[in-house]
């Protein structure tokens, strides 16, 4: 017996303005997996994300999440899918005001009973994971950007959520970071066994991180595929965007 | 025309379901006691130098004012109860309410504004927690509860700058000016004064909250939604100041 896809989207249309940028979107991450949304610039794919954890709100078609659909529920009922469903910011979206030891701990200091000592012991440990030790006292204007990347995945985890979303999480780095980040990404995914979603450009970052892959074009999933499957597909997009990463 | 009225009808409905998640967040435990305390020290304390300041010098120009006028009549032995009940019900809560919606509603703003645009505040819902709870309770609160005490303050700065200009100026003793202004201005003249104090607190939380959060763009748009802030609070203070002086006086 399979099991259901731990997130599920059907028909997800979303329009902003007036104007339409998801078309009807049909996508499935199944457990363990990491999922690649490829996809040009403005297409809509960091939107897809934000509908994964209830961030954004669909017009038309359902998402479900840990089989719960995310449609009807309040913000309240979101709160728990979000413990679930965690997400990296592109900019990290580090809180500036709060150290990088604030920042980490701040979901354990809401969601979980720890003393401080513990909360110490567990920021340092997520710290050591990103590797990126001894930075606890540091504000985020004191980070480069792949630092901060790392900030915001080891806030992430912090709760160990049972998925992680990534919106373009090696956007603005330079080639040796994004490649230090994609394979952080694919250790830490391997390494603690989540679900993850990951929206890119960057098909090289795609191949290190991605178990599969879907293109999105003009609001709708044109292919889904594993590497290889990309790599032979015959469509004209697929084939554009593995020319054009060479 | 039915641009500027879309949009003037779309902040209303902004604010108002503000309104409705700040009342519905505010009951709901845990208390966030240290940001509270940290907005009541943002909002009241480091507004004293520019309530004071305004309150002294408004108060000097009253006395100023009324006591050249009244000393036509040779009246200006009345300065001090005019001048109460004016600072009282009107001066001291609007002139505070202004400067505390430009100084600490544009902070609001441009801090929430800034933190909307870096995704901070999406970033806080991400982490299942509610920048309604975080940011906007704590703010509207601190506003409400200060704007009053600052008022009162304010009234007691302005009627010292008064009392300063009658003595120097007028040649009004000094207990004079105190006794007659004890005589004649009644706790409802107070009353009234801080009850639109309140108001206008909540008016210059929400509306800073409100145009923070919906800030867009980059630094052009937190600077659009800051002078927007301001203007909007300061209209609302001064619309609203109207209505409430209707309802005190039915009252």
């Amino acid at each position: 017996m399979t099991l259901p896809p731990f997130i599920s989207v059907r028909g997800l249309e979303k329009s902003f303005r007036g104007r339409p940028i998801l078309r009807g979107v049909d996508l499935e991450v199944h457990e363990g997996e990491t999922l690649v949304v490829l996809g040009g610039s403005g297409e809509g794919k960091s939107v897809i994300l934000r509908h994964l954890n209830g961030l954004i709100r669909p017009d038309r078609g359902e998402v479900t999440v840990a089989g719960r659909k995310l449609n009807d529920l309040g913000e309240d009922e979101l709160g728990e899918i979000r413990l679930k469903v965690a997400m990296v910011f592109q900019l990290g979206a580090l809180f500036d005001s709060l150290t990088v030891y604030e920042n980490i701990s701040y979901p354990l200091r809401e969601h979980m009973t720890m003393s401080e000592a513990e909360m110490r012991s567990r920021v340092a440990e997520l710290l050591a994971m990103v590797e990126l030790r001894n930075t606890e006292g540091l504000h985020p204007s004191e980070l480069s950007g792949g630092m901060r990347k790392r900030v915001a995945l080891a806030r992430a985890i912090a709760i160990e959520p049972k998925a992680v979303l990534y919106d373009e999480p090696t956007t603005g780095l330079d080639p040796i970071t994004t490649d230090k980040i994609s394979r952080l990404i694919r250790d830490l995914q391997q390494r603690l066994g989540f679900t993850s979603v990951v929206v890119t450009h960057d098909l090289k970052s795609a191949f290190i991180v991605g178990d599969r892959f879907a293109l999105l074009d003009q609001g709708r999933i044109r292919f889904t595929g594993t590497a290889a499957e990309a790599r032979a597909s015959s469509d004209e997009l697929m084939q554009d965007f593995l020319k054009a990463a060479l | 025309m039915s641009d500027t009225l879309n949009r003037f009808f779309n902040q209303l409905g902004e604010v108002g379901l503000l309104t409705r998640d700040f009342v519905r967040y505010l009951f709901r435990r845990p208390f966030e006691t240290r940001l509270f305390i940290e907005q009541l020290d943002s909002v009241g304390w480091r507004s004293l130098n520019v309530v004071n300041l305004t309150a002294i010098f408004t108060g000097m120009v009253l006395a100023l004012q009324m006591g050249g006028f009244l000393s036509r009549f040779g009246a200006k032995i009345y300065v001090s109860r005019i001048m109460g009940i004016s600072l009282l019900r009107e001066m001291g809560p609007v002139l505070t309410a202004l400067m505390l919606g430009a100084r600490v509603g544009a902070g609001i703003t441009a801090e929430l504004g800034s933190m909307t645009v870096t995704e901070q505040v999406e970033g806080m819902r991400a982490l299942a927690t509610s920048p309604v709870k975080k940011l906007v309770v704590p703010r509207v609160l601190a506003t409400i509860v200060m704007l009053p005490v600052l008022t009162m303050l304010s009234d007691a700065v302005g009627l010292c700058g008064g009392l300063l200009i009658a003595v120097t100026q007028l040649g009004v003793g000094a207990d004079y000016f105190y006794s007659s202004l004890i005589q004649n201005v009644a706790v409802s003249d107070l009353m009234s004064g801080l009850g639109k104090a309140l108001f206008f607190g909540y008016l210059i939380g929400i509306i800073a909250c409100s145009k923070g959060l919906n800030a867009t763009g980059g630094a052009d748009g937190v600077g659009r939604a800051t002078t927007s802030a301001v203007v909007a609070a300061s209209i609302s203070v001064l619309v609203s100041d109207f209505f409430l002086t209707k309802l005190f006086m039915s009252i």
